[in-house]
C-alpha cells in the first residue's frame, strides 16, 4: 500500500504521477552548459573562504535543511542529540567529516569544502518491492525542485540568483527488479531525479561550488546537497586578463588530445584543488575521456579527466586533473604455477 | 619459501589478523576476510596504450587491512590480465591464473581502464601478448578454479555497461559486481570512503553515494551495482543488506555463490538486479 504523508510545504501540490513524461526520458539537460557570458577583458580572482562554523551553528543549519528534506518541522530530540554528538566528535573522525544518522535521515558535513548534505534514505536509495506506481515524471519533479530552491533561499542557505538554474543538469537513479537469468531484462524504472546546478561567480560557473536536489518519484525530497553554498567570495586583488577565447582553447585541446571525447568545455572559475579553500580564478576547462584505438577490437575508454588552460597565456602549460600519481603496492608473489 | 597463494603471502607480510582467521575458519567460525587488488595507473609507453590515471586503491588497501581484512595490492607491471583469467581450462584462453589471484579472495578489485562496449578490463603492460581481459569469455570469478570471489569491483570505464551485463559480467558467480556504466572520474579517497560507509549502510547505497560525483564533486559518473541470488528474494537481500565493512558479506561461506558451475559447465538459473545513478553513458 502506498504510504501517506503529512505535507506541509508547497511541494505537496505537485502530483508526479499525473504528469505525462515517460519513464526513462531519452534526452537530458546538457551537463553544465552554462551560457558563456561575453568575454571580459579581464576578470578578478576570488579568495574562497569557508565559514568557520561553530558547532551550534552547524547543528542549526543541518536541522533547517533536514526540515526542508522532510517537509515538516523537526521536533525529534534524538535526531538533534545525534547530530550534536556527531558534530562534537567530527574533529576526531577519519576525515573531519560529520556523519549523523537519525530515524529517517542521514546528515553529512565536510568542513574542508563546506559541503552539507541531508538524505532521506527511504527516497534516496530504497528500492520498492512492489511495482505498481505510475511512471515517474521529470517535469513534475522539476516543479518540486523549483519549490525546494525557493525554500532554500527563504531559509538563507542560498541566493537563487547565484546559481545557473536555467541550465540544470538532470540525472536519475534507476534500477531493474530481480530478474531471471534466462529472461530478457525488464525496462529500468526511475527511483528519483537528481537536479544539480553550479554556483556562479560574475556570470561564470564556479565548478567547485554547486547544489544538488534529488526528488523521489513520489514527489518527496530524497536529498539535498550544498557544496560551498556558504563560502565567502573575497576579491583576491589580482585579475586575469582574458586573452584566450573558448574556441581557441577548444582548438588547442583538439590538437593536444586528438582522441579526447569532450563532455564539457567552458570558461569557469576553479580552485587549484577541489578539496580545499584557495583562490578561484577563471580558466578554460575541458572535461573529457580519452578514447584510444587499439590494434584490434574496440578502443580503450579512459576514466574521466579535466584539463585547464590559462586564459591569460595561450602557451602556458595546462593543468591536468586528477594528477597522475603512483602509490607503491605489494611485491608480486615470486612463484606462479 | 615459495608461496603459491597471495593470501598466504599477505599473511606473512602484513597482519596478525590473517594468522588468526584461518584457525577460526578451521573451528567453524567465520572464514577469513580476504581481498585482492590490482591497480594500473601508467598506460603510456608500456605496450598497452591508453591514458595515465590517478591512484585510487591505496587508501582502500589501508582501510581493508585496518578493518581485519588481509590480502594483496599489486600495481603496474605486476598486474596481468591472466590473473583474472579462468585457470581451469584453456578454453577460457591459455595460462589463466585466477585461482591464485583474482578468484582467490572474497573481495577482488581492478582499477584501470575498460574497453568500449563494456564487459572488459584493460591493463597497462602486455602479458603473453595480451592487454585485456573479457569477462565471461576469459573470466569466471566465483566459480570453476579458485571460486572464492564473492564481490568484484571494477574501477574502470564501461565494464558494467548495462547492455553488456548478460554477455559478460553476469558470468561472474559473485554476489555483487560493482562498477560503472560510463567513464567515471574517481577521487583518490572514494573507494576507501565507500568501504568506510558500509559500516552503516548497504554496499549498494554507499556505492551510489560515493561514486556519483567525479574528482571535483560534479555529478558526472554513472555508478552501478549488480546483485545476484538463487532467488529474486535472495538477490534483493544481497542488494539491500550486504555491508562490506561491518558484516561479513553474503551468506558467509568461504567462496562465491552456492552451486557454482564446475569447469566449463553452464550456469544454473540465477536472479539478478541492478541499481545505478545515471549521469550519462559517455563513450561506452
Amino acid at each position: 500500500m502506498k504510504p501517506t504523508y503529512q505535507w506541509s510545504l508547497p511541494v505537496t501540490l505537485v502530483l508526479l504521477a499525473c504528469a505525462t513524461d515517460v519513464e526513462n526520458p531519452s534526452k537530458r539537460t546538457s551537463l553544465g552548459g552554462a551560457e558563456q557570458v561575453a568575454i571580459a577583458t579581464e576578470r578578478p580572482t576570488y579568495a574562497i573562504v569557508s565559514p568557520d562554523v561553530a558547532d551550534s551553528h552547524l547543528v542549526g543549519r543541518a536541522r533547517r535543511l533536514a526540515e526542508i528534506v522532510l517537509g515538516k518541522a523537526l521536533v525529534d530530540a534524538p535526531f538533534q542529540e545525534s547530530l550534536a554528538r556527531s558534530v562534537a566528535d567530527s574533529s576526531r573522525s577519519w576525515d573531519g567529516r560529520v556523519d549523523a544518522v537519525a530515524p529517517g535521515l542521514h546528515v553529512r558535513y565536510e568542513r574542508s569544502t563546506d559541503t552539507l548534505m541531508v538524505t532521506n534514505p527511504e527516497f534516496e536509495s530504497k528500492i520498492p518491492e512492489v511495482e505498481n506506481d505510475p511512471p515517474a515524471s521529470e517535469s513534475a519533479a522539476r516543479l518540486v525542485f523549483d519549490a525546494v530552491i525557493v525554500q532554500l533561499e527563504q531559509a538563507g542557505f542560498i541566493s537563487a540568483s547565484d546559481y545557473d538554474l536555467k541550465n540544470v543538469h538532470v540525472g536519475w537513479t534507476d534500477y531493474i527488479v530481480s530478474t531471471r537469468s534466462d529472461e530478457e531484462p525488464p525496462e529500468p524504472r526511475i527511483l528519483n531525479f537528481r537536479f544539480s546546478a553550479p554556483r556562479m561567480i560574475d556570470g561564470l560557473p564556479f565548478r567547485d561550488g554547486r547544489l544538488r536536489v534529488a526528488i523521489h518519484r513520489s514527489g518527496r525530497v530524497a536529498s539535498i546537497k550544498l557544496r560551498r553554498a556558504a563560502v565567502q567570495l573575497v576579491q583576491a586583488g589580482r585579475s586575469v586578463p582574458s586573452k584566450v577565447s573558448l574556441p581557441e582553447c577548444e582548438a588547442r585541446f583538439r590538437r593536444e588530445h586528438p582522441n579526447g571525447s569532450v563532455r564539457l568545455a567552458q570558461v569557469a572559475y576553479v580552485l587549484p584543488s577541489p578539496d580545499a579553500d584557495g583562490v578561484a580564478e577563471p580558466k578554460c576547462v575541458v572535461s573529457f575521456s580519452e578514447v584510444t584505438p587499439q590494434p584490434e577490437g574496440p578502443p580503450v575508454v579512459a576514466r574521466q579527466q579535466q584539463v585547464r588552460y590559462s586564459l591569460a597565456d595561450a602557451s602556458a602549460e595546462p593543468v591536468v586533473l586528477p594528477i597522475h600519481d603512483l602509490v607503491p603496492g605489494d611485491p608480486r608473489p615470486s612463484t606462479e604455477p | 619459501m615459495i608461496l603459491r597463494s597471495p593470501i598466504l603471502s599477505a599473511c606473512l607480510v602484513f597482519s596478525t589478523a590473517c594468522l588468526i582467521a584461518p584457525q577460526v575458519a578451521a573451528q567453524g567460525g567465520p572464514p577469513p576476510k580476504t581481498y585482492f587488488i590490482e591497480e594500473v595507473v601508467d598506460f603510456t609507453g608500456n605496450g598497452c596504450q591508453a591514458t595515465n590515471v590517478n591512484t585510487i586503491t591505496a587508501l582502500l588497501d589501508q582501510y581493508l587491512e585496518s578493518s581485519g581484512w588481509s590480502g594483496l595490492r599489486l600495481i603496474e607491471f605486476e598486474c596481468f590480465p591472466h590473473d583474472w583469467r579462468e585457470a581451469c581450462s584453456s578454453s577460457f584462453g591459455p595460462s589463466g591464473l585466477d585461482s591464485y589471484y583474482a578468484d582467490d579472495a572474497k573481495f577482488t578489485v581492478y582499477a584501470g581502464h575498460g574497453l568500449q562496449g563494456g564487459g572488459s578490463l584493460f591493463f597497462g603492460w602486455p602479458h603473453l601478448g595480451v592487454c585485456n581481459n573479457i569477462l565471461g569469455t576469459n573470466s569466471r570469478l566465483g566459480s570453476m578454479a579458485g571460486k572464492r570471489a564473492g564481490y568484484a569491483m571494477y574501477l574502470t570505464s564501461c565494464t558494467l555497461k548495462t547492455t553488456s551485463l548478460v554477455a559478460h559480467a553476469n558470468f561472474q558467480w559473485t554476489y555483487q559486481n560493482i562498477g560503472f556504466h560510463n567513464s567515471p572520474g574517481i577521487h583518490s579517497d572514494s573507494p576507501a570512503g565507500w568501504f568506510n560507509c558500509t559500516s552503516g549502510a548497504s554496499n549498494a547505497s554507499c556505492w551510489l553515494l560515493w561514486m556519483q560525483s567525479d574528482d571535483q564533486d560534479e555529478d558526472t559518473n554513472t555508478p552501478i551495482i549488480v546483485s545476484y541470488g538463487a532467488t529474486a528474494a535472495q538477490a534483493n537481500l544481497v542488494r539491500d543488506s550486504t555491508k562490506m565493512k561491518d558484516v561479513y558479506p553474503g551468506d558467509f561461506q568461504y567462496g562465491g555463490r552456492p552451486s557454482a558451475p564446475s569447469c566449463g559447465a553452464n550456469q544454473p538459473l540465477f536472479f539478478y538486479n541492478w541499481v545505478r545513478i545515471y549521469n550519462g553513458t559517455g563513450d561506452c
